[in-house]
C-alpha cells in the first residue's frame, strides 16, 4: 500500500456534559489510501460520525479531542480555523446523511453549489455556474441547465444527495467523506447513489471514507472495512477477507444480522442480545462482554488490544475466531 | 386535435404566482395592503392630494363641521382637518418606516452575532436585551425623546432605539436555530467563512420573519409618533400630526369632538392595517399554512 492519504492515531473524542464526560471515540486509528473506499460500520452512537467530525473540528465546542489526524503530512487537530477551511471542501469535503435539510432552502442549486466553488477557486459568477452545470451532469442529475436554477424543494431526495455529492467533489477533493450517505434514501435510489461513488472513485481517483451502518452498502462498495463498537475499533480487514473470515464476535453478530433473500433464518434472524453499553463510563473491560457469547474472566478484567491474527486482519478480542 | 403548451415557467416567477394567489385569497390582507398603499400614498403626495396646504386658515369656518368646502369640518384656526390628516401622514408613516429600518439595522446584525458565535458576548446582548424588554416600548421611547429633545428626527430615533431589544431577541433567537440546520453544518464543512454562513445561509433564512416583525414594528412606531407628538415631544406645532391635532384638539372635546374623532381614527386604521398585513404576509410566507 502507498503513503496513506489520511491517518489517524490515537484519536479520542469525550463529550463534557451535566452528566459527566462521555468516551465517544477512545483510542481510534485508521489510515486512508488514495483512491481507498474505507467503510466505518457500527450501531448508532458507536462514535462513526464523532470519529469523522472531529478530523475538521466540526464537533461542537463541548467536545475534547486528542490524538493525532494527519492529511497528507499535516496535522489537522488544533490547526487554525483559516487552515481549516482552506481544507474543508476543498481537500476533504463531506457529504451528510440528511439530503432532505442538508440544502439551504432558500438558495438555488446553482448558487450553492457555485458558492464552493467561489470560495475555494476564486471562480467568476458565470464560470462557477458552468463549472456547477458540470458537476450536476457529472452527478447524473439529467437536464442540469435546468436543474441549476431550481430551489432544493423542487428536487427528490435522491437528487438532492446528488446534488450534495456534486457540492462536495466541486473542488475535485482528495477525500470524500460520506456520512450514511444513502440512509435516508429507498433501496433503489440508494443503489443509484452507490454507483455513482463508485464511478468517480475511479474517474477521480477520490478516497471515500464511508460511514454507515449498513453492511450491505460496505460490502457493495469498500475495500476494507473498520468495525467500530463503543467508540473503539474492535475489527479491521479488507472487505472480501471481512466477510469470508469475520474474528470478532460483535462482527459476525452483525453479520448475522443481515437478512438474506433465499436464505433460511428458521424465520428469524439472528439479533445480538443486550444494548450498547453506556459510554459515560468505559468498564475497564471489554465493552462487548457483557453481550458476548465468548465472554469469561479474562474479557471482564481487561481491554483487549488489538492485534493481528490473519494476515492484514486486525481484532481486538481475546477469544478471535470465526465460530 | 390541439392542445395548449404549458408555458414553461421560471422556479421563482411560479414561487411568486403561488404567493400571489395566497394573498389574493385572504381578504383581510388585502383590504389592509390597499389601505397601507392609500396611506403611503397620501402622504408621499400630499400636496397634491389635500385640497388646502395644511397651514392654511379659513376664518369664516372656525370649528366648522362637515362641509363641501372642508370635507372632515375645520379646527379653531379654521384649518382644514382633512388636509391636515393627509399632511400628518406623512410624519407618521416617516416615523413608522425609518424608526423600523433604524432598529433592524441596529438589532439584527447584533442578533445574529450573539446568536451565531454563542460565548461571554452572547451572555451580555442577552442579559442588556432582558433589562430593556422590561421598560415597555412606549415608556423607553418617551424617555428617550426627552433625552433627545424634541423634533420628528428625534422622535424617529427614541422610537427607533426602543424597538431594538424584542428585534434583537427574534433574530438571535431566529440564528439559534438556523445555526443548528443540517445545511448550515454542511456549508461549515465545505470551508464557508462565517461571512458567507451569516449573509447567506443564515440571515436569508429569516426574512420572511423579519418582514413580519417590520410589518408589526411599524404600526406600533406609528402609534409611538402619536404619542410622542401628542405629548409635545415629537412633530411640534404647526406642523400636522396626528398626535399634533389630537393635542390641540383637547380643549374643545366639547364643541367640535370631531377633531379628536378623525386624528384618532386615522391612528386606528393606519396601525390595524399594518397589522393585518403583517398577519397576511405571516400567512402567505410561512410555507406550513394549508390555504
Amino acid at each position: 500500500m502507498n503513503e496513506p492519504l489520511l491517518e489517524i492515531e490515537g484519536l479520542s473524542v469525550r463529550f463534557e456534559t451535566d452528566e459527566g464526560t462521555v468516551h465517544a471515540v477512545d483510542g481510534m486509528s485508521l489510515a486512508l489510501a488514495p483512491a481507498q473506499v474505507l467503510g466505518i460500520v457500527g450501531e448508532s452512537g458507536c462514535g462513526k460520525s464523532v470519529t469523522a467530525m472531529s478530523m475538521l473540528s466540526l464537533l461542537p465546542s463541548t467536545a475534547r479531542v486528542s490524538g493525532s489526524v494527519r492529511f497528507a503530512g499535516t496535522e489537522l487537530l488544533g490547526a487554525s480555523k483559516a487552515k481549516l477551511r482552506q481544507i474543508r471542501g476543498r481537500e476533504i469535503s463531506f457529504v451528510f446523511q440528511e439530503p432532505m435539510t442538508s440544502l439551504n432552502p432558500v438558495l438555488r442549486i446553482g448558487h450553492q453549489v457555485g458558492e464552493v466553488l467561489r470560495e475555494h477557486l476564486g471562480l467568476s459568477r458565470s464560470a462557477a455556474r458552468a463549472r456547477t452545470i458540470e458537476l450536476l451532469d457529472l452527478v447524473h442529475i439529467p437536464d442540469p441547465e435546468r436543474r441549476v436554477d431550481e430551489y432544493p424543494h423542487q428536487l427528490s431526495g435522491g437528487m438532492r444527495q446528488r446534488v450534495m455529492i456534486a457540492m462536495a467533489l466541486a473542488c475535485d477533493p482528495k477525500i470524500l467523506i460520506a456520512d450514511e450517505p444513502t440512509t435516508a434514501l429507498d433501496v433503489t435510489i440508494q443503489a443509484g447513489i452507490l454507483d455513482l461513488l463508485r464511478e468517480l472513485r475511479v474517474r477521480l481517483g477520490t478516497a471515500i471514507l464511508l460511514i454507515t451502518h449498513n453492511l450491505g452498502v460496505v460490502a457493495d462498495i469498500a475495500d476494507r472495512v473498520v468495525v467500530m463498537y463503543a467508540g473503539r475499533k474492535v475489527e479491521e480487514a479488507p472487505v472480501t477477507e471481512l466477510f469470508a473470515a469475520p474474528q470478532h464476535p460483535y462482527t459476525i453478530g452483525l453479520l448475522g444480522a443481515i437478512p438474506r433473500a433465499g436464505q433460511a433464518h428458521n424465520g428469524r434472524l439472528r439479533e445480538i442480545p443486550g444494548r450498547v453499553p453506556s459510554l459515560s463510563e468505559p468498564p475497564g473491560y471489554c465493552a462487548f462482554a457483557d453481550r458476548c457469547p465468548r465472554a469469561d474472566e479474562l474479557t471482564r478484567s481487561q481491554v483487549p488490544e488489538l492485534r493481528e491474527v490473519r494476515p492484514d486482519h486486525a481484532v481486538a478480542c481475546f477469544h478471535p475466531g470465526q465460530r | 386535435m390541439s392542445y395548449v403548451e404549458a408555458q414553461p415557467l421560471s422556479p421563482r416567477a411560479r414561487r411568486r404566482r403561488v404567493m400571489r394567489r395566497r394573498f389574493l385569497r385572504r381578504p383581510a390582507a388585502v383590504g389592509s395592503l390597499v389601505v397601507v398603499v392609500s396611506f403611503v400614498l397620501a402622504a408621499v403626495f400630499a400636496r397634491w392630494v389635500a385640497p388646502h396646504p395644511p397651514g392654511a386658515t379659513d376664518f369664516d369656518a372656525i370649528l366648522a363641521g362637515p362641509s363641501r368646502e372642508h370635507l372632515l369640518g375645520t379646527d379653531e384656526l379654521g384649518r382644514d382637518t382633512l388636509s391636515r390628516i393627509i399632511w400628518g401622514a406623512r410624519a407618521s408613516i416617516q416615523a413608522g418606516f425609518f424608526a423600523t429600518m433604524l432598529a433592524m439595522a441596529v438589532a439584527v446584525p447584533i442578533g445574529l452575532v450573539g446568536g451565531y458565535y454563542r460565548g461571554k458576548v452572547d451572555t451580555v446582548i442577552a442579559r442588556i436585551t432582558d433589562v430593556l424588554l422590561a421598560f415597555p416600548f412606549l415608556i423607553l421611547a418617551v424617555g428617550l425623546a426627552a433625552i433627545l429633545g424634541p423634533s420628528l428626527l428625534n422622535a424617529t430615533l427614541a422610537l427607533g432605539i426602543a424597538a431594538v431589544p424584542p428585534l434583537i431577541r427574534i433574530s438571535r433567537g431566529e440564528t439559534l436555530e438556523l445555526r443548528e440546520e443540517d445545511y448550515v453544518r454542511a456549508a461549515v464543512a465545505n470551508g464557508a467563512n462565517d461571512g458567507v454562513i451569516l449573509g447567506r445561509h443564515i440571515l436569508p433564512n429569516m426574512t420572511s420573519t423579519l418582514i413580519v416583525q417590520a410589518t408589526l414594528t411599524i404600526p406600533a412606531a406609528i402609534i409611538g409618533e402619536a404619542v410622542l407628538s401628542f405629548l409635545g415631544l415629537g412633530v411640534q406645532p404647526p406642523t400636522p400630526s396626528w398626535g399634533v391635532m389630537l393635542n390641540a384638539a383637547q380643549p374643545y372635546l366639547s364643541e367640535a369632538p370631531q377633531l379628536a374623532v378623525y386624528p384618532g381614527l386615522a391612528i386606528v386604521i393606519a396601525a390595524l392595517a399594518f397589522n393585518l398585513l403583517g398577519d397576511g404576509l405571516r400567512d402567505v410566507l410561512d410555507p406550513k399554512t394549508e390555504r
